[in-house]
């Protein structure tokens, strides 16, 4: 066995690229270990982890190679698999650029070629940007858009929180609207951006500070036949005193503009209060409905902010969809893990569960005892792609805790529609099967399938690969938990 | 560096084709997989059981196909007019002539969350709405948005056929005076008059249809008063101008007009009519939005704003000044 | 309009923040970018790479509230600028330059840490002007009496060493609108010569002729005939196979068109006139003196904006590059020169060449020079690549640059105006360097030219520039908005 290890400075490549390459190159006869990702510390000591030497000189600005393979042979054919998808992305951003001149431009993998820089003139009639590089860099890239005249979504979390407030302020002042940071979900008049379910068009505008929040609402209002205007997320420090809700107050004033928009629903953690005040004014003045979702507030989870907006709409409430095994994996004591894509899932999650089992740890995998982890927290995507694309992490932490005879029942979500996973569900059923496979006795698995009928995964489908692996599967998350607890502590759901 | 000669439009069409629908190919099935953006009339029909489809009509940049029950289904490239029933492709595909022209060897379908024709397959990765949100606020609105639409139809070249625009205008006096059997009657006259795969009477009365669906800015207000005067409600000459459209147009014209004719009774419509439509609600200008609709077919789009124009002056309780 | 110029799509305007977007741009994830053009609507991605600078100072930079404005202006001058050749002078009338005071190419620098060709130079210039009768001589009172003022200081430019010593005559450029002027020295030819650092006899000779002759005879043309339009030239030149720097050829035959009737017709001697003429015919590079005191008129009037991360000045001495920026006033940003890549004359080889020298650099700061490569495919060769690889140069120099010369038009691009306004932020977050045409000079006084090729600046200057324009910018403060 032979190792192989390189720090080339200054390449950069995000993180989903890196991951497909790493695969890819995994999958090679005579391969056993890759790992091609940006040198952050988290990426190093996984290398470490792997068994491969630590570089010494890498930052997070430097591309680190380890390929560990069985002879010279397969290592030399890595490398040249290696250096052509490094090459092959390469060439698909600097595709063309010779030959444009008075021609079109070269187009590959579905999009257009790359524009130098965000400015009206380079854009082609773009309306709209989205940002979602490192939090760090995020900020000039978001200058730009606003400088262009465009509104920006920000993907990207971490930006400090002077330069969100920054951003907010000049937005304004130009009339756009700025989505984030940290803004995972977004609908504008039927497209989705980040990650974003497939949905019909109708009545209710949302306006999210959390992106997996709003996909909650989403689906559940389009099970029930509701469709949506627009969903505009303003990034979850948006009604902090700092911030001061700039973005949110935007939001429900081009809400009530617009003609598509009959209602209007404010999704947030509970908001610094004198922001909560200043937005439930101006909500109150508003010429259109306003539900005010807050979970954990004014309503105790986001399965009860659907069901409000039904009923705002004079539909009458209705059950969810849910998805039973023929044989469900059988109750059993012990403790509750909970491992999630979506922070505010986790949340949602630890604000029921807390009410009925006491202590429970948070985003501490290795804990004993109840716990909920949110495999999209910081600590765990520094460097690498997020649980909703690369579901490695939660997996290899799912296999553990099925294993585990301590384990009374795990709870997992399950996010579709596009920019998610291409089928979210295999890896979970996979592990069910591989841990079922080896002879042990397994918890209750309960899965939160967040998924509208047309999403592109298929609802139907996704949740047929769960059930078949026994797991109970819940459009509602809210339903998701209770059952959990509910088969935790003998009560019958 | 991104202007171009704006008089050579293969040029624009070159330099803005994006080729943002071909994501997947299965090669080894010799099937291209794409995803399109879907309007939501013909939701039912895209998620149902597969249905087979022919193709009626193909071209560079858009196939219309049926299902042979009058139901039609079209896939159109970014650039071609985005119709009711319409899938709406990422991209110009080049070679969509010769999609339909595969359906004879590998077949045609609609359902289960997309369409196949040929050794294409276009699942639906968005929903979008063919009318507007909403009417005009206001008669003023209204009428500020009619003039403005007649002073640039008065401009145009074109103009309605003679027998067409008889029809049109007696039809526009039924609707205004509320008079469902003349109306019912200037309906079948109209009904499948002029050439071309959407005839010049239909595109008239398409209009007509959205136009009274959607300019309706006294819905909501008390309906007997709504021009000072008491009058039965516009829905009721409609509803009797839609169902002379869906009972007859099937027999009266081609397959696509008839299709295009239902959706209009139902108050969809092609986006480029849509945004027309918006124009008038006072949602955004009404130049660069009839521009486009002017550009569709030889006369059609020209066709469609004039039964606007009618639906929107009855609505008004103006007669038309050319009478 | 926004401020920057550019026009946002009717669409967006019309419709609102809410209209169905047609196209996004994306940076970053290109997963993302997919998810959004699978749901036809088209995508156009940014080629983002990281900044090769800190974050925080590039925020503070970019949130100055002054920048767009300043950014704006200082465009809006550059490309209103034009240039007249008014007069020719001696630089002790033209520049009022004191005896014992030599100007020189690049930031500033002492007799110590001066390289073989700008020491050439100066020597040449001191025996020129007779304060020294031996090289050793010069050197010795260069190193002791003489004092070394960069030519940017004195509203001057000069192509290599860029040495100017009172006795030298000069062109004077003026901006009709302004009245601002600008100045440079009159080009000797290739080879052995002054600027490369060559300072043997035949050097002076030349130089005593360009005082006695040259000079007088183009003063007289100007005077009797009135300002020459060297923004006109310019601009046709560049629609003529010349970039400005490297390559000045149709240029150099225009202004001798031009200027010959007014030779002919002067009092001067037949003899003279016909060595002024074979001397400006013989030489390709006769215009560059005039196209780089125009490019100084331009970016001089951009000068001293607060706020503004437009580069004003590139210049180097052999042994330093400098920038200066509109935003940080006099400030030069230096860090060591480069060896430039290029192609080397008869046997000479890299290892004979002298670090970049020259304020001739002020070309491509102006939008010139490798900045308009695409214009000049003959030149390619000359410096080493193919007529792609100078398509490719000037798209890239637009990635860095704040807009575009409606002046310099470049027809292979369809006639896209040339990039102009290098912005200080563009290059350390893209990492692109400008890219500057170059002569090479020889490391050794007297060697002259040894070759000519590409050259770009050290990152390092963009990256202090960048610190010094954050530390001027107010901090970025929750409580600021």
């Amino acid at each position: 066995m032979i190792s192989f290890v390189e720090v080339r400075p200054g390449a950069y490549r995000d993180s989903v690229a890196l991951m497909q390459i790493s695969r890819d190159l995994a999958n090679l006869d005579g391969v056993s270990a890759v790992l091609v990702a940006m040198a952050t510390e988290l990426n190093l000591d996984l290398l470490a982890s792997m068994g491969f030497d630590r570089p010494p000189k890498a930052g997070p600005n430097d591309m680190v190679v380890a390929i560990s393979a069985e002879d010279d042979d397969a290592l030399a054919q890595a490398r040249i698999v290696l250096e052509k998808a490094l090459r092959g992305e390469h060439e698909r951003r600097d595709g063309g650029l010779a030959g444009s001149a008075g021609g079109a431009p070269a187009m590959a993998g579905g999009l257009a070629q790359p524009v130098s820089r965000i400015t009206a003139g380079a854009l082609d009639g773009a309306t709209l940007a989205l940002v979602s590089v490192p939090g760090p860099y995020a900020f000039p890239e978001a200058v730009d858009a606003l400088d262009a005249g465009l509104p920006v979504m920000i993907f990207s979390d971490n930006m400090p929180l002077e330069q969100e407030v920054w951003l907010k302020a000049a937005a304004a002042q130009r009339g756009l609207l700025v989505m984030g940071p940290d803004c995972g979900t977004a609908l504008v008049a039927g497209v989705g951006l980040g990650f974003a379910n497939v949905v019909r068009p109708g009545p209710v505008g949302i306006v999210a500070a959390s992106g997996t929040g709003a996909q909650q609402l989403i689906c559940l209002l389009d099970a029930a036949d509701i469709g949506i205007s627009h969903c505009l997320g303003v990034g979850g420090r948006d009604l902090s005193a700092a911030v001061g809700g700039r973005s949110t107050l935007q939001a429900l004033d081009l809400l009530d503009a617009d003609p598509a928009t009959d209602m209007v629903v404010v999704l947030s953690k509970p908001p610094d209060p004198a922001v909560a005040e200043v937005v439930s004014h101006r909500a109150s003045t508003l010429s259109k409905p306003v539900v005010i979702g807050l979970p954990g507030d004014t309503f105790p989870d986001l399965t009860a902010v659907a069901a409000a907006v039904l009923d705002a709409l004079g539909k009458p409430p209705r059950t969810w969809p849910r998805w039973t095994p023929i044989n469900p994996l059988p109750r059993r004591s012990g403790a509750l893990r909970g491992l999630y894509a979506g922070g505010t899932l986790r949340d949602e999650a630890l604000s029921i569960a807390r009410e009925r089992l006491g202590r429970i740890s948070v985003d501490d995998p290795g804990a004993l005892g109840h716990a909920l982890v949110d495999f999209g927290d910081d600590r765990f995507t520094m460097g690498r792609a997020h649980p909703m694309i690369d579901p490695t992490l939660r997996a290899d932490q799912l296999g553990r805790d099925l294993a585990n005879p301590a384990t009374g029942v795990v709870l997992v979500d399950v996010v579709l529609g596009h920019g998610a996973h291409p089928s979210p569900a295999t890896p979970i059923a996979e592990v069910v099967h591989q841990i079922a496979a080896t002879g042990e006795i397994l918890p209750p698995v309960v899965a939160a399938l967040i998924g509208t009928e047309t999403d592109p995964q298929g609802l139907e489908a996704q949740a047929q690969l769960l059930v078949d692996a026994g797991v109970r599967v819940f459009l509602s998350h809210a339903e998701a938990v209770h059952v959990a607890l509910d088969l935790l502590t003998g009560e019958s759901p | 560096m991104r202007t171009l000669p704006e008089e050579d439009p293969e040029l624009v069409d070159v330099w803005q084709a994006p080729v943002t629908a071909v994501l997947t190919r299965q090669e080894s099935a010799g099937l291209v997989g794409v995803t399109g953006a879907a309007s939501v009339a013909i939701r039912p029909l895209l998620l149902g059981q597969p249905r087979q489809l022919v193709v009626l009509a193909a071209f560079p940049s858009a196939i219309y196909l049926t299902t042979g029950d009058g139901v039609v289904v079209a896939l159109v490239g970014t650039n071609a007019v985005r119709l009711p029933c319409a899938v709406v492709l990422g991209s110009e595909l080049p070679d969509l002539l010769q999609v339909a022209a595969q359906h004879t060897t590998h077949g045609a379908s609609v359902g289960t969350g997309g369409v196949a024709v040929g050794q294409l397959r276009v699942e639906v990765a968005r929903w979008w709405l063919p009318m507007p949100p909403a009417p005009p606020p206001d008669s003023t609105v209204l009428s500020r948005g009619l003039g403005a639409l007649s002073a640039r139809l008065s401009v145009q070249q074109h103009r309605l056929l003679r027998v067409v625009a008889d029809g049109l205008r007696r039809l526009e006096a039924a609707v205004r005076t509320r008079d469902n059997r003349i109306a019912a009657d200037a309906t079948l006259n109209l009904l499948g008059l002029g050439p071309g795969l959407t005839p010049s009477g239909d595109d008239v009365l398409a209009g007509l249809l959205v136009g009274l669906n959607h300019l309706d800015w006294s819905r909501g207000v008390d309906p007997a008063r709504s021009n000072g005067r008491l009058q039965p409600p516009i829905s009721v000459v409609r509803d009797a101008i839609a169902t002379r459209v869906l009972v007859d147009a099937p027999t009266r014209t081609s397959t696509l007009s008839a299709a295009l004719l239902g959706h209009a009774a139902r108050g969809e419509a092609a986006g480029e009519v849509t945004a027309v439509l918006n124009s008038l609600c006072g949602r955004r200008p009404l130049s660069p939005a009839l521009m486009r609709l002017l550009a569709v077919g030889h006369t059609s789009g020209y066709d469609m704003a004039c039964g606007i124009l009618a639906a929107g002056r009855a609505l008004l309780g103006q007669r038309d000044p050319g009478t | 309009m926004t401020a920057d110029g550019s026009l946002p799509s009717e669409e967006a305007n019309a419709a609102g923040l809410l209209a169905e977007p047609h196209r996004v741009v994306a940076v970053g994830a290109g997963f993302l970018a997919e998810a959004i053009s699978s749901q036809a609507v088209a995508v156009s991605t940014v080629d983002w790479r990281p900044p090769v600078v800190d974050a925080d100072p590039l925020a503070r930079v970019l949130a100055d509230p002054r920048r767009r404005e300043a950014n704006s202006a200082a465009l809006g001058r550059i490309l209103a600028s034009r240039a007249h050749l008014v007069d020719l002078a001696p630089a002790r009338d033209a520049l009022r330059l004191e005896p014992g005071v030599l100007l020189h190419a690049g930031p500033p620098i002492d007799w110590e840490r001066a390289s073989g060709p700008l020491r050439g130079a100066l020597i040449g210039a001191a025996l020129f002007e007779g304060l020294a009768g031996t090289s050793a001589e010069a050197e010795k009172r260069l190193a002791e009496e003489i004092t070394l003022v960069p030519c940017h200081e004195r509203s001057t430019v000069g192509p290599m060493a860029g040495v100017v010593s009172p006795s030298m005559w000069m062109f004077v450029l003026e901006d009709p609108s302004t009245g601002q002027r600008s100045y440079c020295s009159l080009n000797e030819g290739l080879g052995k010569v002054l600027r490369y650092g060559a300072y043997s006899p035949d050097v002076i000779e030349r130089l005593d002729w360009m005082s006695s002759v040259l000079g007088p005879l183009l003063r007289d043309a100007i005077r009797r005939n009135g300002p020459y339009d060297v923004s006109s030239t310019v601009a046709q030149m560049v629609q003529m196979g010349d970039e400005g720097h490297n390559r000045n050829r149709a240029g150099t035959l225009m202004f001798l068109r031009d200027i010959l009737p007014y030779l002919a017709e002067s009092t001067a001697p037949p003899r003279d006139v016909a060595a002024v003429t074979r001397f400006i015919g013989g030489n390709d590079h006769f215009f560059l003196n005039l196209v780089m005191p125009a490019c100084k008129l331009a970016l001089d009037a951009a000068r001293d904006l607060p706020g503004s991360t437009l580069v004003v000045a590139m210049a180097r001495n052999g042994t330093d590059f400098g920038i200066q920026v509109a935003g940080t006033g006099d400030a030069w940003f230096t860090a060591p020169a480069a060896v430039p890549e290029g192609l080397y004359l008869g046997a000479y080889g890299a290892e004979d060449a002298n670090p970049d020298i020259g304020d001739s650099a002020i070309t491509e700061t102006a939008g010139l020079g490798g900045f308009a490569m695409a214009a000049a495919p003959a030149i390619v060769r000359f410096v080493g690549g193919a007529v792609a690889d100078a398509i490719r140069t000037t798209q890239e120099m637009y990635e860095i640059t704040l807009g575009e010369h409606p002046l310099y038009q470049v027809p292979v691009l369809g006639f896209r105006g040339t990039p102009v306004g290098i912005d200080t932020t563009r290059v350390v977050r893209t990492g692109l360097l400008p890219q500057i045409n170059t002569g090479i000079a020889g490391k050794i006084a007297g060697m002259g030219q040894v070759g000519a090729g590409l050259v770009r600046p050290p990152i390092e200057c963009f990256i202090q520039a960048l610190d010094a324009l954050a530390a001027a910018a107010p901090e970025l403060a929750v409580s600021s908005a």
